[in-house]
């Protein structure tokens, strides 16, 4: 069974680019561009994993984890954070809103990957 | 920002503040007090000697000094490197030609009395009073000399006009005294409050700057992540394809983006950095711990040169007040630095303490056996973009900005980074770090800083 991941990034070619290299390796990917639109689609398209972008516009990535981590039926979907560099804050604000991980941007695809794999082994256990 | 107006006084003080060499502001102030009340002091003293039947050479004489000297005094004093002292001599000189005319009328008490009180208050005003006590020393031995080389009999009654000529040069000298000092508060008063909102002006364009600076940052990295990404993604494609070709110039553009993406980074650091908005999050820090977590990052960049790698800790070291992770950061660079200019040679990491001016230091010292420095390099290699050579910055990548901000860094700790190198042997980097922190607060403690859009970092990570 492929696993789904929710992509939820505002900048369009980072979501294209993200999007393809992560199908290439096998994964069905969703979108959601804003953070409202992330929290609704969490609940509806039931996503594996979430990437997050955290600066996004209506709601931002953190106000969103909160959102689906107040959840019952949605706080078990891992969130990985993607912040953007030099801002070390915004990780721990990021681990602080409930995100189980983070990567900061430009993404190291790999490490990136790694952190997919870890997070959805986590929670076929 | 409100513009603060300003009188015409005032602006002849900021005038005077910019001068490069510029007259002790005494030096005029006392010319004016000299004048009028020298020549008011003339009367006063001719008076007290015609009442004494002095003769006319004595009148002559008087008269000529007492409008004579507040010229002299200006001219010597003004044109004198050091204005101030020229002008305390000045003083010192009032004050002996007042004790000699009061020694010639015979201390005449009204004469002697507002004349030396005038000129006290004024030695007090520029020299203080233990400069107002040499004055009063000189007004002695002059009065003392003058008095037994004259032998002008002691006579102090004082005739009515004496007396209203010495209430004058009284009034008239305490009033322009007054007055002055009643300006110079209003001056300082001004000064201040067009210093605070200059330092408004400064605070406000500081802060736009770094807003500016950080949305820039934000703003150029956006689309290089689109330009890394998409040639990584080529790159894996063409790797699949076996485009061998392709993959070595699609390399190029992702080094080059990451090159820029490293630069646009360090950048932000540094000016960060110099513009005083980089928040230290203090906390107390086993320096052993953070040794074996940067020694452990270290480790894979050292096996790609294939070099040895040793981490030692001398005995005793413990914990140290810094900012652990902008700590690491310094530690990390310096040891990515040590790894990237060494080959096949020794890494080596050492953490010593040790006692200097009165304070306890904990030492990073990051030695290597790697290709070294020139005296020439070693001078250029914590100055921004001054990388050794335009060569070894193709050569070995790497910004060029790396060691300005991790000795930056260091100083904002209280500490510093040094190095030694000997071309062709190897180089030696030592971190300093004070164990305790100073008790002062850093300025940028003190005050919020809003509007950075990357200020809820520091507070974030209080949290």
């Amino acid at each position: 069974m492929t696993a789904k991941l929710l992509l939820v990034e505002d900048n369009e070619l980072n979501r294209d680019m993200l999007s393809r290299r992560l199908a290439r390796r096998g994964y069905e990917v969703v979108f959601a561009q804003d953070g409202q639109a992330a929290v609704d689609a969490a609940a509806k398209l039931a996503p594996d994993l979430i990437l997050m972008d955290m600066s996004l516009p209506v709601i931002d990535g953190w106000e969103a984890t909160r959102r689906i981590k107040a959840d019952q039926g949605l706080r078990t979907i891992p969130v990985i954070a993607l912040t953007a560099h030099a801002m070390q804050g915004d990780a721990n604000r990021a681990l602080a809103a409930g995100c189980d991980e983070f990567e900061t941007k430009p993404v190291e695809f790999e490490r990136l990957l790694a952190k997919i794999e870890q997070l959805l082994a986590g929670r076929a256990r | 920002m409100t513009a603060v107006a300003v009188p015409e006084s005032e602006a002849r003080w900021r005038d005077w503040l910019r001068r490069k060499d510029p007259v002790h502001p005494t030096v005029l102030l006392d010319y004016r007090l000299r004048v009028p009340t020298w020549i008011l002091g003339a009367l006063m003293f001719a008076s007290a000697l015609i009442a004494r039947g002095s003769g006319w050479h004595m009148l002559t004489l008087t008269f000529a000094t007492c409008i004579a000297w507040p010229h002299l005094a200006w001219f010597v004093a003004s044109r004198s490197r050091n204005s101030k002292a020229a002008e305390l001599r000045n003083l010192v000189l009032d004050l002996v030609l007042i004790g000699m005319l009061s020694a010639l009328t015979g201390f005449s008490l009204w004469p002697t009395i507002a004349s030396f009180l005038c000129i006290n208050a004024g030695a007090l005003s520029v020299g203080g009073w233990r400069f107002a006590l040499y004055g009063l020393l000189a007004f002695t031995v002059a009065a003392a000399a003058t008095h037994v080389v004259s032998g002008v009999p002691i006579a102090s009654s004082s005739t009515v006009a004496e007396t209203a000529l010495s209430i004058g040069v009284l009034f008239i000298y305490t009033s322009m005294f007054g007055v002055h000092s009643y300006l110079q508060s209003r001056r300082m008063v001004a000064a201040r409050h067009a210093l605070l909102a200059q330092n408004r002006i400064t605070e406000e364009a500081n802060r736009a700057k770094s807003r500016f600076l950080a949305n820039m940052s934000h703003e150029l990295r956006t689309p290089l992540n689109a330009i890394i990404g998409y040639s990584e993604m080529l790159e894996e494609q063409a790797t699949d394809e076996h485009r061998s070709d392709l993959v070595a110039d699609l390399q190029r553009i992702r080094g080059a983006g990451r090159h820029l993406l490293g630069l646009i980074n360090d950048v932000l650091d540094l000016s960060k950095i110099e513009a005083g908005r980089t928040e230290l999050v203090w906390e107390t820090v086993d320096s052993r711990t953070l040794l074996d977590e940067v020694a452990d990052t270290a480790r894979p960049l050292m096996r790609k040169n294939a070099n040895a790698f040793t981490v030692d800790c001398a005995r005793g070291v413990g914990l140290i007040e810094c900012d652990g992770v902008r700590l690491k950061q310094v530690l990390l660079n310096l040891l990515a630095n040590a790894a990237k200019f060494t080959r096949e040679g020794r890494v080596r990491l050492r953490l010593r303490q040790e006692r200097a001016a009165g304070r306890d230091w904990q030492l990073f010292e990051i030695s290597d056996t790697g290709i070294g420095m020139t005296a020439e390099q070693m001078g250029r290699v914590f100055q921004a973009f001054g990388q050794a050579d335009a060569q070894i910055g193709r050569e070995y990548g790497g910004t060029g900005l790396g060691l300005v901000i991790s000795r930056r860094l260091c100083q904002l700790m209280g500490g510093d980074v040094t190095m030694a190198s000997t071309w062709g042997k190897g180089s030696t980097f030592t971190v300093r770090v004070p164990v305790e922190r100073r008790a002062e607060p850093s300025p940028g403690d003190a005050e919020p800083a809003q509007g950075d859009a990357e200020t809820g970092s520091a507070q974030a990570r209080h949290a």
